[in-house]
């Protein structure tokens, strides 16, 4: 007769091993790291750029130069640029971001030598043509026309513009007639400038083999792009004064708040503290948030907290799209799981869940090859080694409420908090 | 080449072992045998609603969540037309905890009015998220019942309306329950560094004693073939106006089906795709413009949105996506286009299998639909599709009589 009364004994996660890449440098310097896995034929290379939306001096200038470097190699057409990768299965994705940006292929690993010549040429000898710059424009004229309508955009962008203000990129309210004030000139002086051989790192995970990096050197391996780093001056950033902005969606049935604060520049230790303060508030389906605005009020379908990383600063935002008729109450709330935390210590059995949760995710993000090269990447552009993982693990494991109290209070006061609603309140 | 394990208990419960020795993690994945499709019609949104029920807590379980956090689990669920799955991802030596969980609940579930209570509301709050609180986002609660009058598709997973979900009772839900939940409706599969003979052990030591339940005969009305082109207008607060279109075509099991797939690549799968090459980047008529199949058990629908820039008119929209579609049925492509959108297609299917999780989902789906062996017969499938094959499917779905279609109108108020 089993017994159905007790959970079976849970044995903890004592450490997390994971593998670390192979790393070469390439003969024009581009540091690249390897991640090899026999599991699957397929290949994920990523090349990342020091070329995120804070070098840009006209808004839209550096997702622009991310999305129309995708086009074409000079000697190529768009189209047959389309149906080259097409045919070899071959798949490219742009992504930006604050701080860096580039270009990740995913092809069947039998097709790599084929398909990387031309990958390459991409932003090694762009194209960037006239004609696919002008449909870029009009697409993100009508894709920010629509989202201007949705309540989470325009709570997210909210709170970004009160965060960072309106001249630094971070904050920028971007408006549909914007793209309209980009010139391709603007999009060709960012690719020179930004998408060169010095500014960037390669990773490669999947099936890797002895001839992976020789490719890599062949098409690779020389300089391109402006080998003098560009010198860029910090945008600044100027935080607002005020509390509560509401944006006022008369037709919305839900209101989306965002909810945020500037903590300052942290140290890792700060930081990882910090994220552990985060899970228990809001960043697992047990959390104060979730506990409280959705299981108990049944107010939300989603709410969460996360850590927002700048280059300079750290910010903890919390998000959730309410019922309208409930905004007012969902905002009180929010604010009353906070100020739990900065009154009282975590119980040590909610902490000891917290812990083993944590721990479980953390194990889980390694799991593979292509989530492990995702964890390096993000090591890497903010300047941390494999050491940081580990001092993570260990501190999740050491941490215990005071020290979870002294986070809070030092960090979590109400002065700073800005609240944004984009619906009805 | 995937390979795996398979037994099933004496209650009927299916199980799928796949071994992978390189990973931290275990994948256990439930799949049960009940979608929207199943439900009454005035009782609609159930199987959805009855997803977040099953996380309300079970007979010796208060909560469900909890104690996969301690275990260092995470989990999710979904639930669509035709099932309802629910995973668990989980480190390899915690197992049990996902073996202790999941059997409970296919057990007997609590049945809390607290619990009905709070979820009632969660997912009217879904619904709304969803559904009324984004630009377009209603499409579907229309389409459906545009496309089909009599087979359960008629309606969306989320339900018909607000207020069948509002009025759900503890009564409902228990019927609900005993009528769909039970192992000898339920697929499970398990992956991960595992060994068949001890995952046998953990099933009939957890699950053994589950009893077998009658789930009622599936007795769904087929759609008979639509008469003729049916289309709805709606006037709705957007910035720009959108069409949706919809075909009806065969089921997931059907021969024709890979066919369908590929006629959707042919058209919209990549940047070098017919819509994408000729009516986006040539004739400038919409900022984007999709083909993609359901996907549905049954017969299921063919689906082509676009959004419109304001030059462009409802008019030149559908005629312009019909003339690329009349190219697919007189065969004006090359070879060498079917060729490049079943490498595509290939390729895509060595990416969905990336990750325990990943496989365990694959594996639970085709023995699902049919058998689990199938996983390692769809490339052959995609591959031995001709041109002709191409044309032919494309002839009997796109038939102007088959055609359900929404203009969704932008209210144009002062921008």
């Amino acid at each position: 007769m089993i017994n159905r009364k007790n959970s079976p004994a849970v044995k903890e996660i004592k450490a997390i091993n994971f593998r670390r890449p192979e790393k070469y440098k390439l003969n024009n310097g581009i540091n690249t790291y390897l991640f090899p896995s026999q599991n699957s034929p397929v290949i994920k290379l990523d090349i990342v750029f020091n070329a995120g939306i804070e070098k840009e001096s006209i808004k839209l200038q550096s997702a622009f130069a991310n999305s129309l470097l995708k086009e074409a190699p000079i000697g190529m057409t768009p189209n047959d640029t389309a149906e080259y990768f097409d045919f070899y299965g071959a798949f490219i994705e742009s992504f930006t971001g604050n701080d860096t940006s580039g270009l990740r292929l995913y092809v069947p690993q039998r097709y790599f030598s084929d398909v990387l010549p031309v990958f390459a040429d991409l932003f090694k000898n762009p194209l960037l043509p006239q004609k696919e710059f002008e449909i870029l424009q009009t697409k993100n004229r009508e894709a920010i026309r629509n989202n201007l309508r949705k309540t989470k955009y325009n709570a997210m962008k909210g709170l970004n513009n009160e965060l960072f203000g309106d001249s630094h990129p971070r904050g920028a309210l971007v408006t549909p007639d914007d793209s309209s004030k980009l010139e391709l000139k603007d999009i060709q002086n960012f690719v020179k400038d930004y998408y060169s051989s010095p500014n960037c790192f390669i990773q490669i995970a999947g099936m890797t083999d002895s001839t992976t990096v020789e490719l890599c050197n062949r098409y690779l391996g020389n300089s391109f792009g402006n080998t003098n780093l560009k010198s860029h001056n910090s945008p600044i950033a100027i935080e607002s004064k005020t509390q509560l902005r509401y944006i006022e969606m008369p037709e919305a049935v839900q209101s989306s708040l965002y909810i945020g604060k500037n903590l300052g520049k942290l140290s890792e230790d700060e930081l990882i503290d910090l994220g552990i303060l985060n899970t228990v508030l809001g960043g697992y389906f047990g959390s104060r948030l979730m506990k409280n605005i959705r299981e108990d009020k049944g107010y939300t379908y989603g709410i969460g907290s996360f850590i927002a990383e700048y280059n300079d600063c750290v910010a903890l935002k919390i998000t959730a799209d309410v019922g309208a008729d409930v905004t007012k109450n969902a905002i009180d709330e929010i604010f009353k799981e906070i100020e739990k935390l900065r009154a009282n210590k975590i119980p040590a059995s909610e902490l000891k869940l917290v812990q083993n949760f944590v721990s479980g995710d953390m194990l889980a993000a390694f799991d593979g090859v292509f989530q492990t090269a995702a964890i390096w990447e993000k090591l890497i552009t903010t300047g941390r080694s494999a050491s940081y993982i580990k001092k993570q693990t260990e501190r999740v494991r050491s941490i215990n409420s005071t020290d979870l109290l002294k986070c809070a209070q030092k960090h979590l006061g109400k002065e700073g908090f800005h609240t944004v609603v984009a619906g009805k309140m | 080449m995937i390979n795996y394990d398979k037994f099933t208990l004496d209650n009927g419960l299916r199980v799928i072992v796949y071994k992978d020795k390189s990973t931290p993690m275990v994948a256990f994945n439930i799949l049960y045998d009940v979608g929207a499709r199943d439900e009454n019609p005035e009782r609609t949104g159930f199987a959805h609603l009855f997803e977040h029920l099953m996380f309300g807590g079970s007979k010796n379980i208060k909560n469900y969540d909890t104690v996969l956090q301690k275990a260092g689990g995470e989990n999710n669920a979904f639930t669509n037309n035709d099932h309802t799955n629910y995973y668990i991802t989980v480190p390899k030596q915690n197992i049990e905890t996902a073996f202790y969980l999941e059997s409970d609940r296919m057990l007997e579930l609590a049945f809390s009015k607290k619990s009905l209570d709070v979820q009632r509301n969660v997912v009217s709050e879904e619904f709304r998220q969803r559904y009324f609180n984004q630009p377009y986002g209603d499409v579907s609660l229309y389409l459906r019942p545009l496309a089909y009058k009599v087979h359960p598709y008629q309606w969306s997973t989320i339900g018909k309306e607000i207020s069948h979900i509002t009025g759900a009772s503890l009564k409902d839900v228990k019927e609900f329950f005993y009528k769909h939940y039970a192992p000898n409706n339920a697929v499970l599969v398990i992956a991960g560094d595992v060994e068949t003979s001890a995952i046998e052990r953990l099933c009939k030591k957890w699950f053994g004693n589950i009893p077998f339940r009658n789930v009622p005969q599936r007795d769904i009305p087929q759609e008979p073939v639509q008469p003729e082109k049916r289309t709805l207008s709606l006037d709705r607060d957007v910035p720009a106006d959108a069409i949706y279109m919809a075909y009806h075509m065969c089921g997931r099991m059907d021969n024709d089906y890979f066919a369908a797939d590929l006629i959707s690549d042919l058209l919209s799968n990549g940047r070098s795709s017919f819509f994408n090459k000729n009516l986006i980047k040539e004739k400038n008529l919409f900022p984007e413009v999709d083909a993609y199949i359901q996907g549905s058990h049954d017969p299921g629908l063919f689906m082509i949105n676009a959004k419109l820039y304001d030059t462009t008119s409802f008019e030149t929209a559908e005629s312009e996506i019909k003339n690329e579609l009349n190219k697919i049925i007189i065969g004006d492509f090359a070879e060498r286009d079917l060729e490049k959108v079943k490498n595509k297609s290939l390729s895509a299917q060595l990416f969905s299998k990336i990750g325990v999780l990943n496989i365990a989902m694959e594996l639970a789906y085709y023995e699902w639909l049919s058998d689990a062996s199938m996983i390692n017969t769809v490339e052959e499938k995609i591959l031995s599709v001709k041109k002709h094959d191409i044309m032919r499917v494309a002839d009997e779905i796109f038939k102007e009589s088959n055609l359900s279609c929404i203009y969704y109108k932008s209210k144009k108020a002062a921008q």
